[in-house]
């Protein structure tokens, strides 16, 4: 009979970017069971809605998440909105659209990087990060930042996009494109990155709906669900569905997010070539009024909610995030036990793990 | 579309058998909202099917044992895990309960209480005028 082990994997792990403590279990080289462990870096955000007033808030809500720190100003942006029953302009949906899709583009871009650097496939990683610089110059080139742009706020956006500017903006995105469509192949059919996620970290679509993951987990258990379907913004003037592969396992969750890799190029051009002309903001005086509010996006990693509570002063009562790594986590309970130490790291990755975000 | 004018209310012994009905109906369970109001606090309970949200409200007297709907959601741990840290609450029957620590440590206890946020709301037309919530 096999000898058990307890070992701690992470906080620090060289997979890891972010902490996140695994107790694991092992018999040899097997996971029997995993207790995930969070708190190494929470930062008490929400509880700043007494110290900040509502416009500050927006740049503490982006600041949650360097990499989706867009869909965080969209979803408050849209709670309070909502509890203010404040009319966006048509123009300023199509561009929180055109940036939270370019959102999507660099974060799915940033973590195929890091999904295979797990199983040290270093040159497909550079080449991942070298493409999403790209779209991190569309950023620099249409928003003034490379990483929170700080364009979306209560009533519309704070930047237009000229028709120069959208211009340039497609070539760089037909270039990322391209570059992408040169490096698919690879994710797709390449033997290191089958052998290592083929049938690994599965999570079939009965366990993938007991656990209640989110976003493209859901998707690639074979769940054809996808928030941005609620038609928010201008998703539901544009063309598209969501992306669903069967297998639950690591590879499908690869296929979902390099095919929404191609879906948010083409849903960032869409949103560029139906974009009507008009006013971006809708100006809003005084305080929000008292009143509640529960919002929901697509964030890159999945659904993304946000919980307002106003009371009519300019100090949000209570703000409550419940981020989509923090509905993936306790799938690891699922997908780990069984398998095999070494494959741990990319079954972690897979879930496409936010720790800032779940430690907001 | 967002505002909830429409949640339902349920009490303590509700909740259970409305979490079982949402499992038995297909529903995802989204997350757990709470707001502390002085002496009580109030829990939202989302469920999702479809992109339709069901929401059920609870409020409980503090102090109170809420029960843990993480037997039925085993999804719900988490949160209820992060609720008891930040507001004190106990959930009676949580599968994996990690008393207190999942996100906090002892130093920092109950962070999101009326009482510790020591809450200033201050308008934005005058400075001057404070709105004192707690001590």
């Amino acid at each position: 009979m096999a000898r058990k082990i307890q070992m701690p994997f992470g906080p620090q792990h060289p997979v890891l970017p972010e902490p996140i403590q695994l107790k694991l279990v092992l018999e040899d080289e097997k996971v029997v069971e995993a207790i995930p462990n969070l708190g190494y870096v929470h930062r008490g955000l929400e509880g700043l809605v007494t110290k900040k007033d509502y416009n500050q808030m927006i740049y503490v809500a982006e600041r949650i998440c360097g990499i989706c720190s867009f869909q965080h100003a969209l979803v408050l942006s849209m709670a309070v909105e909502s509890i203010w029953k404040v009319e966006v302009p048509e123009r300023a949906n199509y561009l929180r659209v055109f940036w939270a899709e370019l959102h999507r583009l660099h974060s799915h871009l940033l973590w195929l990087g890091l999904a295979v650097e797990a199983f040290g496939f270093e040159s497909l990683f550079m080449q991942s990060w070298k493409i999403r610089e790209k779209v991190l110059d569309v950023f620099e080139a249409t928003a003034g930042a490379r990483v929170i742009i700080s364009t979306c706020t209560y009533g519309g956006v704070k930047r237009d996009v000229s028709p120069e500017l959208a211009k340039w903006s497609l070539e760089k995105i037909a270039e990322v494109e391209q570059e992408l469509k040169a490096i698919e192949k690879v994710f797709v059919n390449d033997y290191t990155v089958k052998r290592r996620t083929v049938g690994i970290g599965v999570l079939d679509k009965q366990t993938a709906e007991q656990f209640a993951v989110v976003g493209p987990m859901m998707r690639a258990s074979g769940i054809k669900q996808d928030t941005r379907e609620l038609g928010f913004a201008a998703y539901g003037d544009l063309d598209w569905e969501p992306v669903v592969e069967q297998t639950g396992d690591c590879y499908a969750r690869i296929l979902v997010r390099l095919k929404e890799s191609f879906q948010a190029i083409d849903l960032v051009r869409q949103a560029l070539d139906k974009m009507p002309q008009g006013e971006i903001i809708t100006k809003l005086k005084g305080n929000p009024p008292a009143g509640e509010a529960f919002a929901r996006v697509e964030q890159p990693r999945g659904e993304l909610t946000y919980y307002v509570k106003t009371n009519g002063t300019a100090n949000l009562e209570r703000m409550h995030v419940r981020t989509p790594t923090f509905a993936n986590v306790p799938s690891l309970l699922a997908m780990l036990p069984g398998s095999e130490l070494a494959d741990v790291p990319v079954i972690i990755l897979t879930i496409d793990p936010c720790i800032s975000c779940a430690e907001r | 579309m967002f505002q909830l004018d429409k949640v339902q209310k349920i009490d303590i012994q509700e909740l259970l058998q409305v979490t079982e009905e949402a499992k038995s109906q297909g529903k995802r369970f989204v997350t757990i909202n709470c707001v502390d109001l002085g002496e009580e606090l109030d829990l939202l309970y989302h469920f999702d099917k479809d992109l339709v949200v069901n929401s059920y409200r609870l409020t409980v007297s503090k102090g109170v044992e809420v029960p843990s709907i993480s037997n039925i959601y085993i999804s719900g741990l988490l949160i209820e895990n992060e609720l008891q840290d930040m507001y004190g609450l106990k959930f009676e029957g949580l599968v994996l309960d990690y008393h207190q620590k999942l996100l906090t440590v002892e130093e920092i206890s109950q962070p999101l209480t009326v009482s510790n946020l020591g809450v200033q709301y201050v308008t934005k037309s005058s400075k001057k005028e404070v709105v004192t919530v707690g001590s």
